[in-house]
């Protein structure tokens, strides 16, 4: 399998796994292959990330942990991955994106004459930063969010309408 | 609920929301006085959404000048707020559309836009 990689801002590929790891590839580096959908970090991807497993218990063994580090591929999924990210699953087993309610956010703040849809889109911002940062508990919360602001426009946006339409019938007695 | 169940529901239910947009698309000009805007009647400044109403309104009767005087964005936004919720209900179906529709650039984009339009016409 070879991969594109991004290093000094560069896209270079496409190379094999051992000249990628020559060219200084490290965990949070983006690499993309044929059929994913997005750049992602390179130990979200599953065989490269054995690799970086690999050396990084071969690096323990040098230090002389006490501890025995797990075999490369009995690491599970679920394992806690590198840098600041705090569940990341591989690329390939990601969890879909939750819903951004972007379309309806906006449909909102069009319509429902409340600027809360403002903030809807806000929090759908949100849900595809998170995601991307493997924080997928976070991007749920954000979905979630911008949902509630959703519901508060289109609520406040009803209310003022019947309000709106009792004062018409009002001013035609 | 089955997915027969489902389908007439949903018929229904776009059946009904055609009726009542039609109905009020042809209520031309509202009533007096329109349904205004509480932000506007609260802080005498327009939101991003006011003259939609207007604009939707001069659209159906034909009017795209008279539209795009209204209120542009609610013109340019409508289309691109139907894709983007299709695209949403249909995730499951399409998951990497999803994924590329609502990429961080079209999300930040949108978010820019609308605070954007959102000031430039109370200047």
């Amino acid at each position: 399998m070879e991969y594109w990689i991004i290093v000094d801002g560069k896209a270079q590929g496409p190379y094999g796994i051992d000249e990628m790891i020559r060219r200084g590839v490290t965990p949070s580096t983006p690499v993309w292959r044929q059929g994913m959908t997005e750049w992602v970090p390179a130990a979200t991807v599953r065989e490269l990330a054995e690799y970086f497993s690999v050396n990084e218990s071969y690096q323990s063994q040098q230090l002389g942990y006490s501890t025995p580090p797990p075999s490369p591929s009995a690491v599970p999924a679920q394992q806690p991955g590198y840098g600041n990210q705090p569940n990341p699953l591989y690329a390939e087993e990601r969890p879909a994106m939750p819903s951004t309610y972007l379309g309806w956010n906006i449909a909102a703040t069009v319509l429902c004459c409340i600027p809360c849809g403002i903030i809807g889109i806000i929090f759908s911002a949100m849900v595809r930063n998170k995601y991307d940062y493997g924080d997928y508990a976070g991007a749920q919360n954000a979905s979630k969010w911008a949902s509630i602001w959703l519901i508060l426009s289109v609520v406040l946006g009803i209310i003022q309408i019947v309000f709106a339409f009792v004062i018409n019938i009002f001013s035609f007695l | 609920m089955n997915s027969r169940k489902r389908l007439i529901l949903t018929v229904v239910a776009l059946g009904v929301a055609a009726v009542v947009i039609f109905i009020y698309l042809s209520l031309s000009p509202l009533g007096s006085p329109p349904l205004r805007c509480a932000f506007k009647a609260a802080t005498g400044f327009d939101c991003p959404g006011c003259g939609s109403q207007r604009a939707f309104q001069a659209l159906f009767r034909g009017d795209i000048d008279a539209a795009w005087g209204y209120n542009p964005f609610a013109i340019v936004a409508a289309p691109l707020a139907v894709f983007m919720i299709v695209v949403e209900v249909g995730k499951y179906h399409w998951p990497r559309l999803h994924r590329a529709v609502m990429s961080r650039w079209v999300l930040v984009s949108v978010g820019v836009l609308v605070v954007g339009w959102w000031i430039f016409r109370n200047l």
